[in-house]
């Protein structure tokens, strides 16, 4: 019993023992990721980890851990030793969208997480159907409402982010589009090309093919500023569209309680990674852009973002359930 | 890009040292469980699954539809050497194939199912190439309603030819759309059947399905047979291989007619493939010969038509699976959910967006029917003697790979549960004649036909004439119709009793 004491007691102590910066990381460091392999968040982490695996001196993983609108992946890390050896790759779906979608959701990204930095951004643009005749982000409003309820957008499902943008630039111009939604971003993308619904906001990197055949036409990027890769698509913000700017961003995260010194030094050493130019090229060739950010402003973005979408999301009446 | 070129990077692509290693891998392991009973094509691929998930997608294509064609050439040899069918769809070859045994052409029979596997074949791939891409160019301008009413033909045809009792078929098909509608609704972001569990929220893998109702029952359900499927030792010596001048001759045109029905069949989407299109080539022959009554006695034709039928619809199954995105049968479906794992969407896209890996399966399909060939009559030997590998060492590895397959899919110990759930209650379930085939034809085509409908619907803003007055939507609603007018004729009309009597009587053996 007394064996069984101390035993217990020598390893409370182990656990208690708060990890610096200095001995961190002492083991292998796992980067969960709430969606399968292939998609940007998923490339994210492991380019990340790849890169820390050598910076580090210890193995970096990626555990994808999908399921459940990344309900399953942000417990998990939620409930993890917040020690440094747990990180989160996570999007707009997991830390902004789902507590004003779902009424109940298993952790609160705001508390639950500490931003570290942005990794990459996929710039959405809003797409029209070649055989429409809107050649500029105008004609399309102008169409909308002359004829309010007649024209569809397409959407990767019920409270995806290009659900939620459009409804959201119908909110700040007082349109009435009806959307309809698709299995995914690959269908959407299809649907606008092949004229089933006559717009769509989609990536970048996932209209491409399309605009190269002809089938799809880009009106305007959601975005803060002009995207480098196509300098003649104009902003939505410039084309007359109050605040609309949201990309399909993944971003790096660690469950609140981790050190403030370990957290800093993953920060340094992750946006020195960012900043180098093979990390441009790897994420340049996926469409997407390397977004380093200090640790202030990421948050004060999540703040912004949460304030903005739970307004869009409850006058647009959307729900998952 | 025309069709030389398209062929050129086909071959280029198929012949890559890594594509014919797992084009070869592909239909050996197919031709294994072709060959062992109680083992089906749909637990191998479902179980070698999870091993594709790190090859490239091409790869991991050629070999999962090389187990499906391999086990079509290996189905046979199990039917004609002890009267037990090694796949679904070899079991019309016991009527005729075990009786050619009994007389001692055994040899002879298994080298005339293997020409006719490959000649079966040959046609239905020489039919896809010519075929698929401009179906694909088609099928770019369709719309949701247009998928719509090629899933109703596609049930409608599933319901109308189904194998043993329609009623039996029907409800498993149902059984396996409420499991499908298990998940976030895409039309209406609402949970169902979920019962609270984030793991379920993006519905149950197919995965899961395949590995519990074709993997762990049907290994619960082979384990009273005891030892090997081999109980007896067969031997096939070289000399009784060659067909005799007489067998030859009955050869050519059950062979053309086998191969034509098998490729029709393999085309409509939910037909089941192999199987339907070999009974179906049996009946058409034995309506054709001029001696029907010796069918049954060891009748060339009644091995010949129904195993070029089977191969053929095997890979024109591709067909719609590739251009359409809707899967014929079970398998397709998993062909689906392999494409979809490695991040490419189905659909007309797939032939000019991912030529390599269109054109590079396809003359893999030529590359590895003709590995099939020379496997199959050098090494017969060898495939008699896979009969007799005991089912205690078998089973067992089975399950562990089940296991670790399910698990590794998301790494998820809830996974594997709900295998082991799932195949406790699909054993349940296949003991009271429920069927797995058309429960997985459920579970894939009636989420697939909620989700086109409801979309339809939204389109035209709630007016159902959308089915009709797109062209395409109403010809396929046109022949869903006259397919049913067909088949309430044939409930109707008097039927010829010894006909049905023997037919559904070996398709309920070959459920087994």
């Amino acid at each position: 019993m007394n064996k069984l004491l101390s035993a217990a007691a020598v390893g409370a102590a182990c656990l208690a023992t708060p990890a610096f910066a200095q001995d961190w990381p002492s083991q292998t460091v796992t980067i969960i990721v709430p969606y399968a392999p292939g998609g940007i968040a998923d490339i994210a982490a492991r380019t990340v980890a790849e890169a820390m695996t050598q910076e580090w001196g210890q193995e970096v993983i990626v555990d994808n851990r999908t399921g459940g609108a990344g309900f399953i992946a942000a417990t998990a890390v939620a409930q993890a030793e917040p020690d440094g050896h747990t990180l989160f790759v996570a999007d707009m779906g997991v830390n902004v969208i789902n507590p004003s979608l779902f009424d109940e959701v298993p952790y609160d990204p705001a508390a639950d997480f500490i931003p570290i930095t942005m990794i990459s951004d996929t710039p959405l643009v809003l797409a029209a159907h070649s055989g429409t005749p809107f050649e500029t982000v105008g004609d399309y409003f102008e169409a909308a409402r002359a004829a309010p309820g007649e024209l569809s957008f397409g959407s990767a499902g019920i409270g995806s982010l290009n659900h939620i943008v459009p409804e959201w630039i119908s909110y700040e111009m007082d349109l009435e589009v009806v959307h309809i939604p698709y299995r995914g971003g690959a269908p959407a993308a299809t649907a606008v090309a092949s004229g089933e619904v006559e717009v769509g906001v989609l990536a970048l990197s996932s209209v491409g093919p399309f605009v190269d055949s002809g089938d799809i036409r880009i009106l305007g990027v959601a975005r803060e500023e002009r995207v480098e890769s196509n300098p003649d698509v104009p902003t939505l913000i410039e084309s007359g569209v109050p605040n609309v700017a949201a990309g399909q961003w993944a971003g790096l995260f660690a469950p609140t309680g981790t050190p403030e010194d370990v957290v800093g030094k993953i920060h340094t050493d992750v946006v020195a990674f960012l900043e180098s130019d093979e990390a441009a090229e790897t994420f340049g060739a996926r469409g997407a852009i390397v977004s380093p950010m200090a640790q202030e402003d990421f948050a004060a973005m999540l703040d912004t973002l949460r304030g903005q979408f739970a307004t869009i999301i409850d006058a647009a009446g959307i729900t998952a359930e | 890009m025309g069709l030389i070129e398209s062929l050129e990077l086909g071959l280029v692509t198929a012949l890559t040292l890594e594509n014919l290693f797992y084009c070869f891998v592909g239909v050996s392991v197919g031709m294994i469980v072709g060959v062992l009973p109680g083992i089906g094509h749909l637990a191998a691929i479902s179980l070698l699954m999870p091993l594709t998930f790190h090859v490239p997608a091409t790869a991991a294509l050629v070999m999962l539809a090389g187990i499906y064609y391999g086990a079509q050439y290996g189905g046979s040899i199990a039917s004609i050497l002890l009267n037990l069918p090694g796949t679904a769809s070899s079991a019309v070859i016991c009527l005729d194939g075990y009786p050619m045994a009994q007389k001692g052409r055994a040899g002879s029979a298994l080298m005339i199912t293997t020409i006719a596997s490959f000649f079966g074949s040959c046609v239905a791939i020489i039919v896809l190439i010519f075929l698929a891409p401009p179906l694909a160019r088609i099928a770019m301008n369709f719309q949701s309603a247009d998928y719509f009413s090629m899933m109703v033909l596609g049930l409608v045809a599933a319901g109308s030819i189904s194998q043993g009792k329609p009623a039996m078929g029907l409800a498993s098909m149902l059984l396996g759309l409420i499991i499908g509608l298990v998940g976030i609704d895409v039309n209406s972001g609402a949970m169902r059947l979920t019962f609270g569990m984030p793991e379920l929220m993006d519905g149950v893998s197919i995965i899961v399905i395949a590995m519990a109702l074709f993997g762990v029952t049907e290994v619960i359900a082979s384990v009273g047979n005891g030892f090997g499927a081999g109980g007896k030792s067969t031997t096939v010596t070289w000399g009784t291989l060659m067909p005799t001048r007489d067998e030859w001759r009955q050869t050519p045109w059950p062979l053309v007619r086998g191969a034509a029905v098998g490729t029709g069949v393999g085309l409509l989407p939910g037909t089941g493939g192999g199987s339907m299109a070999s009974f179906m080539a049996y009946a058409v022959e034995k309506r054709a010969s001029r001696r029907p009554e010796t069918f049954g006695t060891g009748n060339v034709a009644g091995i010949t038509a129904p195993e070029s039928a089977n191969n053929a619809a095997a890979q024109s199954a591709f067909i719609p699976t590739l251009t359409l995105g809707i899967p014929g049968d079970a398998i397709m479906a998993l062909m689906l959910g392999a494409l979809l794992i490695h991040g490419i969407a189905p659909g007309p896209r797939v032939v000019t967006e991912s030529p390599d890996l269109f054109w590079g399966l396809v003359v893999s399909f030529l590359i590895g029917n003709l590995m099939l060939l020379i496997l199959n009559i050098p090494l017969i030997q060898l495939w008699v003697r896979i009969l007799q590998i005991p089912y205690r060492l078998l089973f067992p590895a089975i399950i562990l790979l089940i296991c670790v397959g399910v698990y590794s899919l998301e790494r998820s110990v809830f996974d594997v549960l709900l295998v082991a759930g799932m195949s406790a209650v699909g054993f349940v379930l296949m003991r009271l004649g429920f069927e797995a085939a058309p429960l997985l034809l459920g579970f894939i085509l009636g989420p697939m036909l909620e989700e086109n409908l409801r979309r339809s619907l939204l389109l035209s803003r709630g007016d159902p004439m959308i089915f009709l007055e797109r062209p395409v939507s109403a010809t396929f609603l046109g022949l869903s119709v006259l397919m049913l007018a067909w088949v309430l004729w044939g409930v109707v009309r008097p039927q010829r009793p010894a006909d049905e009597t023997t037919t559904s009587k070996s398709m309920r053996e070959s459920m087994k």
